[in-house]
């Protein structure tokens, strides 16, 4: 009996692990696509700014 | 690491040597034929431009803000800013030429750093060739027309950037995501956030010098570029396509190679840009784009040695790598890339599964089952209390926590870790092979079901482990009981045959098991039949159980 109700905690904690481990999962994927976005803006403003301004300038 | 990964590393090697950095080369020439393009505005234009387009192609996913933050990336920023400019101090006192063929001998130089911090072994081939090096380098310095009181600072400036480069070249080696990526997205992705993050630092720096120069009106070197240097448009555009064409492919390759075939051998094969330059050099110069270079007998010399030594330190390297190609074998010294550890999600909960299952079986001493497996007890509490990429298990320690268990955990009853029937199976099959006589005990535990209805299974329960226990620390049947049905178990007793146990497990069996203080008393009827007259296990169980029903009724006990 004491082994079921551990066995039943168990599969309980693993559950919750699971539910964490697929939110942390997703935090994860959402962190990576700002990380991409957020790079591939900054170094397309900037070469933008530069082009722009030298084609200014020339 | 697989050998076509191996393969294609090499292939790689060729390419960037042969095409990707002899075309960069040329471009760089020809760029620093135009007096109105400042060399390092270009640089630093064209890293930004090889980022956006490396980052662009291989769009959002995996790793990005891991690359991002890991330190390798930074590092690798902060040696490339600190290579320039220690390029362009030294780029006063020597020729192009004497540059070039320098810049050649930093195969040693990683070599050196590869011994000393990779622990990475150097073989006798290398060291010839690492002697071509320092013979072709020396030769060089001694060739060099600079006076000498500054001649001690030149050779320690190009020493400092030979290490350097060595040294950003480890960083791809060693880099943490460029060794985790597995597709070529993920690779190029990877690449783009580290030009990225270089090309802000060197930028960041050179405009603030600019900046620095304009402000105090110094001038600390002809080079730095002002801030119109940046601006101006023919440096932007060159920048952008070489940009945008090779040094994103440049990149790509070296951190490919870097990690396929290590740093030693990336700079190695590097020198091959000699016979690339040559070629294209050739074919420039019959169009008129490009002027011949005239070599000294000297300067053929001297990158001759340069050239010879770098090839003898690549093929030592491709002959080792040829050869776990042909043997199909994985390369030990790479096996961090293929993953020394777990990589998939199942199979670290398989490792975590089993290892609970483990301990488990031995109460949760953990102490115990570190000793008895072999593994540091602080990493079996590790992926006890860590999830899927919160820690790491190495693939051998999954093996051998996953063979424990499937020896352990697999033949055992999880209740009363008694042996289960299919270990039964096994051993006596074993048994009988090798001829070797036994007992076999059957039992039966009597007023067994009183107690699971009057207290309840739990109760129940905590007996049958108590008599398991109890039976396993009998001398005669440590870990040869077994659990054969509800409160039926088997005890084999292997030597010593003559002498029979019946009343010995009658009496370890009638002591009262303790439950919270309630005294449990319990008995058992036995059947016991002889290996001797059998041949296989079902004859014997059938009639050792019909043995200790005869018992059974004998006590006028009901089944």
């Amino acid at each position: 009996m004491k082994q079921r109700i551990d066995d039943d905690r168990r599969i309980k904690k693993v559950k919750v692990k699971n539910n964490n481990r697929k939110k942390t999962r997703r935090k994860e994927d959402v962190d990576n696509v700002k990380a991409y976005y957020f790079m591939v803006s900054f170094m397309g403003c900037l070469l933008l700014t530069v082009g722009i301004l030298s084609y200014i300038l020339r | 690491m697989n050998n076509s990964l191996l393969k294609s590393g090499w292939i790689h090697a060729l390419v960037m040597g042969l095409i990707a950095y002899p075309l960069a080369s040329i471009v760089d020439k020809l760029v620093a034929v135009n007096k109105d393009v400042n060399i390092l505005a270009f640089t630093c234009l064209m890293m930004l431009s090889s980022s956006f387009i490396l980052l662009v192609i291989a769009g959002p996913g995996k790793l990005t803000k891991e690359s991002l933050k890991t330190p390798h990336t930074w590092i690798y920023g902060i040696l490339e800013t600190i290579t320039v400019a220690v390029g362009i101090m030294i780029m006063v006192y020597i020729s192009a030429t004497e540059a070039a063929a320098l810049s050649r001998t930093t195969a040693f130089f990683a070599l050196g750093i590869s011994l000393l911090f990779l622990n990475q072994s150097v073989n006798k081939i290398e060291l010839i060739g690492s002697g071509f090096l320092i013979f072709g380098f020396m030769f060089v310095i001694n060739g060099m027309d600079i006076p000498i009181e500054t001649k001690g600072l030149v050779i320690l400036l190009i020493i400092v950037k030979n290490i350097l480069q060595a040294s950003k070249k480890i960083t791809a080696e060693v880099h943490k995501t460029n060794r985790k990526s597995k597709t070529f997205k993920e690779d190029l992705r990877i690449v783009g956030i580290v030009m990225g993050v270089t090309s802000v630092i060197v930028s960041t720096t050179f405009i603030l010098l600019a900046v620095f120069q304009n402000s105090y009106n110094l001038t600390i070197h002809k080079d730095i570029p002002t801030i119109m240097d940046f601006l101006n448009f023919k440096t932007f555009v060159l920048a952008f396509i070489s940009g945008i064409i090779l040094l994103s492919l440049n990149k790509y390759l070296e951190f490919y190679v870097s990690k396929t075939l290590g740093a030693k051998y990336l700079m190695a094969m590097a020198s091959l840009q000699l016979v690339g330059v040559y070629f294209l050099e050739v074919i420039l110069s019959n169009f008129g784009i490009l002027e011949m270079k005239v070599f000294s007998p000297e300067s053929i010399l001297a990158l001759s040695i340069i050239f010879i030594g770098n090839i003898i330190i690549a093929m030592s390297g491709f002959m080792k790598d040829l050869s776990f190609i042909r043997r199909g074998e994985k390369q030990d010294t790479l096996a961090n890339l293929d993953g020394n550890f777990i990589e998939e999600e199942d199979d670290f909960d398989l490792v975590k599964l089993n290892l609970a299952n483990l301990l488990n079986l031995y109460n949760t001493d953990s102490k115990k089952l570190s000793t008895d497996i072999e593994i540091d007890r602080i990493v079996l509490d590790n992926i006890v209390n860590y999830n899927y990429g919160e820690f790491k298990i190495e693939n051998k320690i999954a093996k051998k926590i996953n063979d424990f268990a499937s020896q352990h955990v697999a033949t055992k009853d999880k209740l009363t870790k008694a042996h289960n029937r299919y270990y039964l199976d096994h051993l006596v099959d074993s048994l009988f092979k090798k001829n070797q006589l036994f007992n076999l005990y059957y039992l039966d535990l009597n007023k067994f079901k009183p107690i699971n209805d009057e207290h309840g299974h739990e109760v129940g329960d905590h007996v049958l482990a108590e008599t398991v226990a109890k039976l396993n620390d009998l001398e005669s049947f440590k870990n040869l009981v077994f659990r054969v049905g509800g409160d039926e178990f088997v005890l084999l007793q292997v030597g010593n045959i003559e002498q029979k146990l019946e009343n010995i497990i009658t009496q370890t069996i009638e002591v009262p098991v303790q439950y919270q203080e309630i005294p449990l008393e319990i008995s058992t009827s036995i059947g016991q039949v002889s290996s001797e007259n059998y041949d296989n296990l079902e004859d014997m169980l059938k009639d050792a159980d019909r043995l200790m029903f005869e018992h059974k009724k004998s006590k006028g006990v009901n089944r």
